[in-house]
């Protein structure tokens, strides 16, 4: 009788580096078809980098500097070149690299969606097990119903309800950017200005994804409790509130794991739509902004470093995944 | 009939239906069995006969649509389908514990298997993690698990179908059970490993004084393990004895069928050996005795009227043959 | 009342029957705003952009939905919103199911190297955030209602394919796939006979979760700002609303109202017909005596 003693951390780093491994042509292809895109244009490609209402002269020279007028193939070298290098054009807008444009804009936007998500995750969890443990009950079926009504609501809209509502009529709330513009620059008084201006497009973004997640979990527990082991666990004298909330949830997370991983794109343009309400200094108002001025560098760019980050993300969702899931990490 | 002194569980009469939309499954219908101590016991049949389900009505296990409508189930003195949920949850694991059959299903695939045998201690015992992780250690000793104490890290995935089934059991006498209910523990492996768990499950009934109830439809099984043995047919007992003497002398037209297609195969006959026709449906099953469709020896009585179990020859059996 | 049902199985009962409804309540909805869109140009008192009025005034008999800031009857603007909106979600149905049934069904039943190569590229597609994906290429190819339709068609395909692939997969190797080969059904029979009706369930459910999408996305677009002005949706009048906020909510309220019971429509046709599809019971408690608690 043989037992396989595995060397249990070499097979986690193998799958890690594997994953990174298969990360890097997923990035090139989106630099790739960024690239075939932009080609597509039906008009001039150089309006896209250098903005209309420019001189003859600055066209042409914009086009020497983007090798427009070399064969599409040197075109590309230089397009991944300058892009893994960190230079995705500039703007027209503010005259800066756009990696400096959107990069400054980023924390914020990360501030919302982390902060959203964490209360968001933990909530939908939570409602999607207390249905699970109880089907057919009042409870599931309030948590199906409230939860598909929720998940219907554009999360724009009811960014705008709750602006309207609890800050321009009720006060309570500010009803724009990210601190107030008199107050405190640092400490306390800092951090909870920030607080009060989180409050309620987190609150509009999170009511979305709470719904989705008490969705996807309550399917996945309920899957998870239909199967045999739950049935070991129940012959062993296990209570039901056990059985739901660590048997059942720790199976149930995987494929909540992975269906998160298929969410991220939506997560971000949730909190670009949301932004956009309540003037909120991330990405999303960079976009709105961007639009209207035509800066489309910045638009494109946007793009590039959004993809990228829900590349990214996915990779930490998979390595995420193989942590939970120890069929994965030990072979 | 089942020794008369020192019954460790006595099921009476129980019927378990299951609630269809439109009808009703009698899977389970006016069982009875008793179950000494110190012995190992069979159920056998087919597939439908309802053998599972009398497992788990015991431990009020019933999977839904199924509910248990009428019976009694005496263990130590109390009726456990009278007893409130709460009182069962202490039964079950502890006083009474369950093996099932497919290990790679039965096992909870995101722990560790130290973790699920040190649960029962746990719950059971109100012992603290780490005490109960050597005693899961101890345990997996005690079913001849090599390196317990690196084993008792692994997940399910790891072992072999042979040492996850060892761990279901080492699961199942963690706490020192009276009666452990086996159902089909040795259906989904090798045959080899088979004769290991088997001799296993007789190990425990000595050593640990704990009696078994083998539910299985392999006639080999009973013959080389069960003492004593009840034939399911239909959701009903038909004949019950000691195992020896069932073998030996079979009494209803059905065990004399199984056991002649079961020796069938054995003896490399020519022709095997089968009892024609269907098990028949449980929502309407055939008035009368239910195996009169396929009894070679059914009388007139048998279309009309359900033979009732009687004492024939030490044994017990349900066949209008034996007024 | 069959002695022995319990309150359990009451539950269950329930579920199924409301799901029924509500992928009734479902259709109910969407067919009502179809009408709308189809009669638009009837039922409008006004053209939509047309200004008629003193601006700003909130709902009153003359305008039941206000008029915005410039004069504009809000009504003829919703009215002739929701073909927008119905357009493309329509159409991403369509496309979802079309494209998605035919892309599934030959990959999954080829296998191999076609296999690959379209799952990849079906991955890379489902992989990348859809909003910026659509974004991107409004930028490229202009804000046209057109274009837009189709833009959001061909990003609403991709799921329904690997759904349809999937069930494909498992379906192959079934038994009944297989004496029907055995007996030497060609290629085409066994994908039209024999697999696809029952492959098509997934992408029914999964297109009409895709008509919620679709509508969801080409509001946001346009909230953005990359809506169509020649054919303002909700979405659009909703950008407009943003700004008067605190003096106009009817502005707001009502093109949100119009996207959110679509959206809920499309969801709620694609769970009601999950539910349905869905034969397993949910109950997974176990049980004893009637009349005792299950665990």
């Amino acid at each position: 009788m043989e037992e396989m003693i595995k060397d249990q951390d070499t097979s986690l780093r193998k799958y890690v580096l594997r994953r990174v491994l298969q990360a890097i042509p997923l990035v090139i292809a989106v630099i790739v078809f960024t690239f075939m895109m932009i080609h597509l244009f039906p008009g001039d490609i150089i309006y896209l980098i250098a903005g209309e209402g420019g001189s003859a002269e600055y066209y042409d020279f914009m086009r020497h500097a983007y090798g427009l007028d070399k064969p599409i193939y040197d075109q590309f070298v230089i397009y991944l070149t300058k892009i893994l290098q960190g230079d995705l054009g500039n703007s027209l807008y503010f005259n800066q690299p756009v990696v400096t444009v959107v990069g400054e804009r980023i924390p914020a936007t990360l501030l919302l969606m982390i902060s959203q998500f964490t209360i968001a995750s933990i909530l939908g969890v939570l409602l999607g097990l207390l249905a699970a443990s109880r089907p057919g009950s009042k409870t599931d079926g309030s948590v199906i119903v409230l939860s598909l009504f929720w998940y219907s609501i554009p999360v724009f809209w009811s960014g705008q309800m709750l602006l309207y509502v609890f800050s321009l009529r009720l006060g309570l709330f500010p009803t724009e950017g990210m601190v107030s513009l008199t107050g405190d620059v640092s400490g306390f008084g800092y951090v909870l200005s920030v607080l009060r201006h989180l409050a309620l497009p987190a609150v509009s973004l999170a009511l979305h994804n709470v719904a989705l997640l008490a969705r996807v979990t309550r399917s996945s527990a309920l899957e998870a409790l239909r199967e045999d082991y739950i049935v070991t666990a129940l012959a062993k004298g296990v209570k039901e509130r056990t059985i739901v909330f660590t048997h059942a949830f720790r199976n149930a997370l995987l494929p909540v794991t992975t269906i998160i991983g298929l969410h991220l794109g939506v997560l971000f343009t949730g909190a670009v739509l949301t932004e956009t309400v309540f003037s909120w200094p991330g990405i999303g108002r960079l976009t709105y902004d961007s639009i209207s001025r035509r800066d489309y560098p910045v638009l494109i760019g946007i793009f590039i470093v959004v993809a990228v980050s829900v590349i990214i993300a996915n990779l930490l969702t998979d390595i995420l995944y193989a942590k939970l899931d120890p069929r994965v990490r030990y072979k | 009939m089942g020794r008369l002194a020192n019954r460790q569980l006595e099921v009476k009469d129980l019927r378990t239906y299951f609630f269809l939309r439109n009808s009703v499954l009698k899977a389970v219908d006016e069982v009875c069995i008793n179950i000494g101590e110190k012995e190992i016991v069979g159920i056998v049949g087919e597939s439908g006969s309802g053998k599972t389900v009398t497992a788990l009505s015991i431990l009020r296990l019933v999977p839904f649509p199924g509910r248990i409508v009428t019976g009694e189930v005496i263990y130590k003195g109390r009726n456990l389908l009278e007893v409130e949920e709460i009182e069962m949850r202490k039964i079950r694991g502890k006083q009474i514990s369950m093996v099932f059959q497919d290990p790679m299903t039965f096992l909870n695939p995101v722990m560790k298997v130290g973790d699920q045998i040190a649960e029962s201690i746990m719950i059971h015992q109100g012992i603290e993690k780490k005490e109960a992780r050597e005693q899961a250690m101890r345990l997996l000793e005690s079913v001849l698990i090599p390196s317990p104490e690196i084993i008792v890290d692994y997940y399910p995935h790891q072992l072999s179908g042979g040492m996850k089934q060892r761990i279901l059991i080492a699961i199942a006498i963690s706490c020192g059970p009276s009666l452990i209910i086996a159902d089909e523990p040795t259906t989904a492996l090798d045959v080899t490993v088979q004769m290991q768990i088997l001799s296993m499950l007789k190990d425990i009934k000595n050593r640990l004084s704990t009696s078994i109830l083998l539910v299985t439809h392999d006639l080999g099984i009973v013959a080389g393990v069960c003492d004593r043995a009840y034939v399911m047919y239909a959701g009903k007992v038909a004949e019950t004895g000691r195992v020896l003497d069932l073998y030996e002398d079979p009494l209803h037209p059905y065990t004399r069928g199984l056991l002649r297609s079961t020796l069938s195969i054995d003896e490399f006959k020519e022709e095997l050996e089968t009892i024609e026709g269907y098990v028949p449906s449980l929502i309407s099953p055939p008035t009368g005795c239910r195996f009169n469709p396929r009894c070679p020896c059914s009388i007139e009585i048998c279309r009309k009227e359900e033979p009732k179990l009687l004492s024939k020859k030490g044994k017990g059996v349900a066949c209008w043959l034996y007024r | 009342m069959l002695q022995g049902t319990t309150r359990v199985s009451r539950g269950q009962v329930w579920l199924k029957y409301a799901s029924n409804r509500s992928a009734l309540l479902g259709i109910v909805i969407l067919s009502f705003f179809i009408i709308l869109a189809v009669l638009a140009p009837i039922i409008a008192r006004h053209a939509p952009f047309r200004i008629v009025a003193k601006g700003l005034q909130p709902p009153n008999l003359a305008y039941p939905m206000g008029t915005d800031d410039l004069g504009r009857d809000i009504l003829s603007g919703f009215l002739f919103g929701s073909r927008v909106s119905i357009s493309v979600g329509l159409t991403a149905a369509l496309f979802s199911i079309a494209i998605g049934i035919l892309v599934g069904s030959v990959s999954g039943f080829l296998g191999g190297s076609i296999d690959d190569l379209f799952m990849r590229g079906t991955d890379f597609f489902i992989m990348l955030p859809r909003f910026f994906l659509a974004m991107f290429l409004a930028t490229i190819f202009g804000t046209e209602i057109y274009i837009t339709i189709v833009i959001i068609g061909v990003l609403s395909w991709p799921g329904t394919a690997r759904l349809v692939r999937s069930r494909f997969l498992s379906l192959k190797e079934k038994e009944f796939v297989q004496s029907a080969r055995a007996i030497g059904a060609s290629n085409f029979l066994l994908i039209f006979r024999e697999i696809l009706p029952n492959a098509i369930s997934p992408a029914i459910v999964n297109g009409s979760l895709e008509v919620g999408n679709a509508i969801l996305l080409e509001a946001g677009l346009s909230f953005l700002g990359f809506g169509d002005p020649n054919n303002p949706s909700w979405g659009f009048m909703l950008s407009i609303a943003q700004h008067f906020l605190s003096i106009a909510w009817w502005m707001a309220v009502f093109p949100g109202i119009g996207i959110f019971l679509t959206i809920l429509a499309a969801n709620l046709v694609g769970e009601g017909i999950n539910e349905m599809t869905e034969p397993k019971s949910r109950e997974w408690r176990r049980g004893g005596p009637i009349g005792k608690q299950t665990t």
